[in-house]
């Protein structure tokens, strides 16, 4: 009897007390190398950390219980979080961390939760890294009076905030596009817009339904937030492949209809909500904080107590200090009542200067945070910039749009540009240029060596008392889709990004060899129709293509080629028309990448495609494969000129060879595909008009004998 | 000496009782700590709505405080209420009213304690150098004196000054009358519920038209002209930028205001500063209300500095959106939304308080009365 009435107990109070999940950690590697010794969430931001916005921010929505799930330097968030209000009894909300470094995704921190089955209602996943002053009542509502109707269906309410399409917050890596409901709210098509895509599919059937209007949005960005219902975590345990919040969205909207779960969303549009999740969008939160749209978490207003209660001397349960403090002048300047202005030094517009940094004599500081215990001696420049705790820097330096980390020194006559990130404890100088490098100084880094004295560091690059190695990419820790984000490291909104991509589509134009691959990417999707399978399709196209290019190389057999491709095939679940169509793009791609010019580009191509002939000869047996492979071509000869020019070679080799029959070319010919870029599928066809010319004469000479 | 068995039991026991009793006073210490925590929460998170509201609330917080807490006389009192005073401001430091609520119990205990020792209360306020030559009690024996009913007055005299608080918005309403006449055209802006209950009360006897400055971005205007028009007054709604053209057919201009600073200026609703110009202007008499509790020691020059304490820089939402102050175009156009005005003591005309009209140069005579010197910094 007695356990029996403590569960209902448990239950009845559960439903009154609203829980959430702070994910603190991000698993991934944006601001690597900078998170090699901290985590993502414990960052400065505004001079305070950025885990401190997330929990005050829940505590404002009347959450009671936080469970905080860390993961990377889990002991630092523990500590933090120990010495922080939140660990006191004053606190508004019982905070729990739970650790563990066995999570690897967001999916293994639900299973585990659903592994301690932690909550039997409704409750908030949050990333560690939002910044917001929304208040979510009227999510938790909504979701409530959802739930209400029917306890299983509404699964969950994705919580996004709207913002212009040019809204500099907006980054490659949220580019969403969103199918809702109107009238419900309900998601019906959630599409995350990949680097070089241009154009979005929607299935059909959500157009089809006859309930309420159907509004597709690109003007909304994710926060990351979800209310959840208590099945979340159970279908993260039944489904062990999802990794990523999109991996879930995705299967659930596509199950939808046979499991019946639905997800909804709800628009933040008065408040503020965003997240920190690459060095871009930490300068555009920076400055939100700095510009009070995440009012009342602003730096003038102490809502973080840890540092007076760290320092003060203090025992007694009702000393919460109130002694540090910023104060806020005019043009969004906030100066701590302990920091030190030098003579003639200029503060200005919307910059925070630290507890106890010192600044010299005629400096200059703008759009800046400057982070506590710093000291800027004289005649620097310091503009757009973050610096963090005990940063030194000596006379006449120039910090333009750069991070700089802990404990940095730089040297005198040091000029740092257009996104160089130093993490802790580097020392530059003195006197060196330094333009979008990224120096660190992590002793154990492999391609260096374990001995990290002071002969191993470059001088040329770092000064002559530098400390630090320049940070590059290339290094394996960056998973393949970060690579391609790489470039946008720092800096680049979405907005950018899009001008660099219209700027690179004109030298496309004016160029097409070089940009063989992305063209490729981009006509192959329009082939295909969810793009769900583009994935794939793009992962079975790699797999042909190296094991192609390796068969040309090595001259393999051509029976084993078919057998490896085949096997690719089935791995991947391919039509027959996508391999054929991967084999043509392949093959031409080989050939491209082998030939220096346009000269000798058909040489090459017809070494390469007599080696295949076998392969070609079992893939193109039928009638359609024959065309399928013909449009392929055509589809490749439209983007890319040199083969264009060589198409009427290359129909003549292979009609020869008896890849292709006549009746298939002239087929073809009739039927003009609609692919257009460079040149279009008629002027195709002319490049070709003598050789059907010739095969229509061979025709009539025939049936006239 | 000898103890009989049971008369050293009897100690021990004695002495288990004191112990467990001081536990329990230990816990319900802590327990009392922590809702005092809790409302200093609930201030920083501005759980409250309007300044009476916070008064009334700072205030129900120190009575509690002075009834919970143990002290022996009543500079130990004052020390605490002191301390507890300076964390309720710090929460909210530009809600000026927290700290007119802490000066202003002390001043009670400060008077109590002098009417128990059956001096005049005058005796108390005034510090003359006859008086600080003949006094016998030094500056520390000063309030040191135990005194048993000090409590109970103290507690009586702080409810009734709650009470007193309760009644200010009738007080002032009741002297709607002799302000408004009739066929009068008065003009005021934002939402003060001073003012609506001021025009209603004068709305039963006399007909009148009144034109609402809207008060962008926040706009408690047009919640007040609804509210107005509901009761059947003749409103209008105006834009803030329309002030200056409406002044001239104005009789009175009648606002409402945060809180009167000590010089006889005001912090008020931003917008009031062009009411009150262009008031001025037109010769149009400037009316204030507001309760006494809203008159504190500050004068502009000590906060003018960092305007952190004076104005409430909110979050530029309500003057712009984000979704647009984002967007490329307007990335580097700085908005700014400032919640209060200061209006110099020069444009006042009259500032009416539950005690009675007053000029603004009369300001610092009302304070001295209302606070102790000593308590000035808190």
């Amino acid at each position: 009897m007695a356990p029996k009435k403590k569960t209902k107990e448990g239950n009845l109070q559960q439903e009154n007390i609203l829980e959430a999940v702070v994910i603190a950690d991000s698993f991934n590697v944006r601001f690597y190398p900078v998170t090699a010794k901290r985590p993502r969430c414990l960052f400065p931001l505004a001079n305070k950390p950025l885990l401190s916005y997330t929990l005050e921010f829940l505590a404002r929505c009347g959450v009671k219980h936080i469970f905080v799930y860390c993961c990377h330097c889990a002991e630092q968030i523990k500590d933090y979080l120990a010495q922080s209000k939140w660990s006191k009894p004053s606190s508004p909300c019982q905070v729990t961390t739970i650790v563990s470094c066995d999570f690897t995704s967001v999916g293994d921190v639900l299973r585990d939760i659903d592994q301690k089955s932690l909550f039997e209602s409704d409750f908030l996943l949050v990333p560690g890294d939002v910044v917001s002053n929304a208040q979510l009542k009227d999510a938790l509502n909504e979701h409530k009076v959802r739930r209400e109707k029917d306890r299983n269906i509404p699964l969950m309410t994705l919580v996004l905030h709207s913002s212009s399409p040019t809204h500099q917050s907006r980054t490659v890596e949220s580019d969403i596009v969103i199918a809702s409901n109107a009238v419900t709210n309900r998601v019906l098509h959630y599409h995350k817009i990949a680097d070089n895509e241009r154009k979005v599919q929607f299935p059909l059937g959500i157009f089809q339904s006859k309930e309420g209007r159907i509004e597709i949005r690109y003007d909304l960005s994710d926060t990351g937030i979800w209310v959840c219902s208590p099945q979340v975590p159970q279908l993260f345990t039944d489904n062990f492949d999802y990794q990523t919040q999109l991996d879930f969205i995705k299967g659930i909207l596509i199950n939808e209809e046979f499991l019946g779960n639905q997800i909804h969303m709800h628009v933040v549009q008065e408040h503020y909500c965003s997240r920190v999740y690459n060095f871009h969008t930490y300068d555009v939160v920076s400055h939100d904080v700095i510009f009070r749209w995440t009012y009342p978490f602003v730096p003038e207003i102490h809502f973080d107590d840890d540092y007076s209660m760290h320092h003060g001397a203090n025992g007694s349960l009702s000393t919460i200090g109130y002694t540090s403090s910023y104060s806020l002048l005019r043009h969004n300047v906030y100066l701590h009542n302990t920091c030190l202005l030098g003579q003639n030094s200029i503060v200005q517009d919307n910059v925070v200067i630290g507890n106890g940094s010192k600044i010299g004599n005629r400096c200059y500081i703008s759009n800046s945070v400057i982070g506590d215990g710093c000291c800027i001696e004289d005649d620097c420049i310091i503009e757009n910039s973050y610096l963090w705790s005990n940063v030194t820097v000596k006379s006449k330096s120039k910090i333009h749009s750069s991070f700089v980390c802990d404990d940095v020194s730089i040297h005198e006559g040091v000029v740092l540009s257009a996104g160089c990130i130093l993490c802790d404890k580097v020392l530059v100088g003195p006197s060196i240029e330094l333009e979008s490098k990224i120096i660190h100084k992590n002793g154990d880094d492999k391609t260096m060596g374990i001995v990290a004295d002071k002969q191993s560091f470059d001088t040329s690059l770092v000064g002559e008392n530098g400390e630090g190695y320049i940070w590059r990419k290339d290094v394996d820790v960056e998973a393949d889709n970060d690579r391609a984000l790489s470039k946008a490291l720092w800096g680049l909104s979405l907005h950018d990004h899009n001008k660099q991509k219209l700027t690179a589509d004109s030298s496309e134009e004016s160029n097409s060899e070089n940009d063989i691959s992305s063209a490729g990417e981009e006509s192959d999707f329009q082939e295909e129709s969810e793009e769900d399978a583009f994935d794939d399709l793009s992962n079975f196209e790699k797999e042909v293509k190296e094991s192609l290019q390796r068969g040309y190389e090595e001259k393999v057999q051509c029976d084993n080629l078919v057998l490896e491709v085949n096997s690719s095939k089935y791995a991947y679940n391919m039509s027959m028309r996508d391999v054929i169509q991967t084999i043509a793009k392949s093959l031409l791609e080989i050939a491209a990448a082998q030939s220096m010019d346009a000269t000798s580009y058909f040489a090459t191509l017809k070494e390469v495609l007599l080696h295949f002939l076998p392969l070609l000869c079992n893939y193109n047996k039928t009638a359609s494969s024959q065309l399928d492979y013909l449009y392929a071509l055509e589809e490749y000869a439209v983007s890319h000129v040199n083969f264009a020019n060589s198409l009427i070679k290359v129909f003549m080799l292979l009609y020869e060879e008896d890849v292709l029959s006549e009746e298939v070319i002239l087929h073809w010919n009739s039927k003009p595909g609609n692919y257009k870029d460079v040149i279009t599928s008629q002027e195709i066809r002319r490049k070709v008009e003598k050789f059907i010319q010739w095969l229509v004469e061979a025709e009539e000479e025939d049936s006239d004998e | 000496m000898h103890w009989s068995r049971d008369e050293l039991g009897d100690i021990t026991i004695r002495r288990c009782f004191y112990v467990s009793e001081f536990a329990q006073e230990r816990e319900q210490q802590d327990a009392r700590f922590k809702k005092m925590d809790q409302f200093i929460l609930d201030l920083k998170q501005e759980k409250f709505n309007g300044s009476y509201d916070l008064a009334y609330k700072v205030i129900n917080h120190l009575r509690k405080l002075i009834s919970q807490t143990r002290w022996a006389h009543a500079k130990e009192l004052m020390g605490v209420i002191r301390k507890e005073g300076k964390q309720l401001v710090a929460a909210q430091p530009s809600e000026y009213v927290i700290g007119n609520m802490v000066r202003r119990v002390l001043k009670i205990v400060r008077e109590e304690y002098v009417r128990l020792l059956g001096k005049s209360e005058e005796f108390a306020n005034t510090e003359s150098l006859h008086k600080m030559l003949t006094s016998a009690e030094t500056e520390d024996e000063k309030y040191m004196k135990s005194l048993k009913e000090l409590k109970t007055t103290v507690m009586e005299a702080v409810s009734e000054y709650i009470d007193e608080m309760d009644a200010s918005i009738h007080n002032i309403a009741a002297q709607a009358i002799e302000h408004i006449h009739s066929n009068e055209v008065i003009l005021t802006i934002g939402k003060s519920r001073t003012v609506e209950a001021f025009l209603k009360q004068a709305a039963k006897k006399r007909k009148f038209h009144v034109i609402v400055v809207e008060g962008a971005p926040l706009y408690h205007g047009h919640e007040l002209a609804a509210s107005l028009a509901a009761h059947n007054i003749e409103t209008t709604i105006i834009t803030d930028s329309a002030v200056f053209a409406m002044m001239s057919r104005v009789n009175k201009v009648i606002i409402g205001t945060h809180s009167v600073l000590a010089n006889g200026g005001l912090k008020a609703v931003s917008g009031a500063h062009i009411v009150a110009q262009a008031a001025y202007q037109h010769a149009v008499p400037l009316i204030v209300l507001g309760a006494m509790f809203k008159l504190c020691l500050l004068h502009y020059s000590d906060i003018g500095g960092s305007e952190a304490t004076f104005n409430r820089l909110a979050s530029p939402h309500r003057v712009l959106d984000y979704y647009k102050a984002g967007s490329q175009d307007l990335c580097n156009v700085q908005v700014y939304c400032p919640t209060f005005d200061y209006v110099p003591p020069e444009l006042v005309t009259l500032f009416i308080s539950n005690i009675g009209g007053n000029a603004p140069s009369y300001m610092y005579r009302l304070l001295s009365e209302m606070y102790h010197p000593n308590d000035h910094e808190l």
